[in-house]
């Protein structure tokens, strides 16, 4: 091949009626003139679009197109029936809700789970655990002494903190005003009265209410709990109308 | 009802309107289909899938380019897609069997049925974009830059695939004409011995 028709040769099947510039054209036309090749590649590609063309696709026919329409419609209407049902709720709503919930949940599971599995908490909760075993044993020695003291106490299995605070009984009035000047007495801090309940026997550093303990109320190794219930639970009430005057005497 | 119309009704799911735009592009859809797949059942369902998908994403339709032209890119690229999977699953196609509905003309002269089943078996040669470029050339006489608009790429590429599928198709007619050629002495030469 030529140069001049490798150049023409590209354009060729654009010549005729194609999308080629004005120059291309002129150049195409001038070379054609001259080149009995490229006449005849030409030709034979003419030739080729002149069969396509011939052969275009017939019709199906009005049989085909009306079977074509009844599927289509068909499929149609169930699409559109699909697209006007709602979505569901929870399909509606952005995925990063759902993540955003699923990690709020693990970050509460580790902040619940994770005093008991990290290492530094365990002695804690060793020596809690190992104060409540101890707790009882000096709750019974304790005890011991103020039934010794107190052979007519006729409450039906009072708890240990009331064993532990119940005083011997000097007299009735006193006994109320004992309690009423430590009811209206600010309370020990809840530290206080976990340590009062959890180990009874360990409070040497803890303060005391010397002042009562000296009055007889209760042992002197005994604290008093600061629990309103079961402190009036062994009074009469005429007892507690007494207690509860006192109280509001003083406030 | 004019047609920017009939698709503003059918974004607003107006099914009527839509199977009004359907009657209106089922036949060319149809012809591109089978002329890219080869397969006149194949190519009726392709052109549903189109009307399918079209009607599915019409909300979608924001008018930059022509509905016809965002029909057509839809077609195209179902046809394309049915070729990957038919390729990637291996189901082999035959293209001497195309069977296109209506093409059974008793009164078509044999030379007439030889042309058009050499062409086939030339166009079966073809890439399926080159197909789709033939189709929308010459049976739908688009320019190069409304045939990138459809199929994609620029108008360059579609004027060398247009080329090259020409190119393509004489050579592989000629070929067979020579096939006849010489054949046809051997065939005229025994049936004059016999």
């Amino acid at each position: 091949m030529k140069w001049p028709c490798a150049l023409i040769q590209p354009r060729l099947p654009d010549y005729p009626d194609g999308e080629l510039s004005p120059f291309w054209k002129r150049r195409v036309e001038a070379h054609l003139k001259k080149c009995p090749e490229c006449r005849r590649e030409l030709e034979e590609l003419s030739e080729v679009v002149r069969l396509y063309q011939a052969e275009p696709l017939p019709d199906p026919g009005p049989a085909f197109w009306q079977e074509f329409e009844q599927e289509l419609h068909l499929k149609l209407a169930q699409v559109n029936q699909r697209q006007q049902e709602p979505a569901p709720r929870l399909g509606r709503l952005p995925h990063y809700i759902f993540g955003a919930a699923a990690l709020a949940g693990v970050v509460a599971l580790a902040v619940y789970l994770g005093p008991f599995s990290s290492p530094t908490s365990t002695p804690k909760m060793a020596q809690l655990q190992e104060e409540a075993q101890v707790a009882p044993t000096q709750t019974t020695r304790v005890q011991e002494p103020s039934q010794a003291l107190q052979p007519s106490a006729a409450a039906p299995e009072p708890p240990p903190a009331i064993a532990k605070t119940l005083p011997p009984e000097p007299n009735s009035t006193e006994k109320i005003k004992a309690l009423a000047d430590r009811l209206a007495r600010p309370g020990p801090r809840f530290s206080e009265e976990a340590k009062v309940s959890l180990a009874a026997g360990k409070l040497e550093s803890a303060p005391r209410p010397s002042s009562l303990g000296a009055q007889g109320l209760w042992p002197e190794d005994d604290f008093p709990s600061w629990d309103v219930d079961a402190v009036v639970a062994d009074l009469s009430p005429e007892e507690r109308a007494d207690l509860k005057r006192r109280l509001e005497s003083r406030r | 009802m004019t047609e920017t119309n009939l698709v503003a009704r059918a974004q607003q799911g107006d099914l009527p309107a839509f199977e009004e735009l359907v009657r209106k592009y089922q036949r060319e859809i149809y012809h591109l289909a089978c002329r890219i797949v080869h397969d006149a059942e194949e190519a009726k369902d392709m052109a549903q899938q189109t009307f399918l998908q079209a009607y599915v994403h019409i909300r979608n339709f924001r008018h930059q380019s022509q509905f016809r032209t965002w029909l057509f890119r839809i077609a195209i690229n179902q046809c394309y897609n049915f070729l990957k999977s038919r390729k990637k699953f291996g189901d082999p196609v035959d293209s001497q069997d195309l069977n296109v509905a209506g093409e059974d003309n008793p009164q078509e002269g044999l030379l007439a049925a030889e042309e058009r089943r050499r062409l086939y078996a030339a166009l079966e040669l073809l890439p399926a974009k080159q197909r789709a470029v033939l189709t929308l050339k010459l049976e739908r006489g688009l320019s190069y830059q409304e045939i990138s608009q459809e199929l994609g790429g620029t108008a360059g590429a579609a004027r060398v695939n247009y080329c090259q599928a020409v190119k393509t198709l004489k050579k592989y007619l000629r070929t067979e004409e020579n096939h006849e050629v010489a054949v046809r002495p051997y065939s005229t030469k025994t049936a004059g011995l016999s």
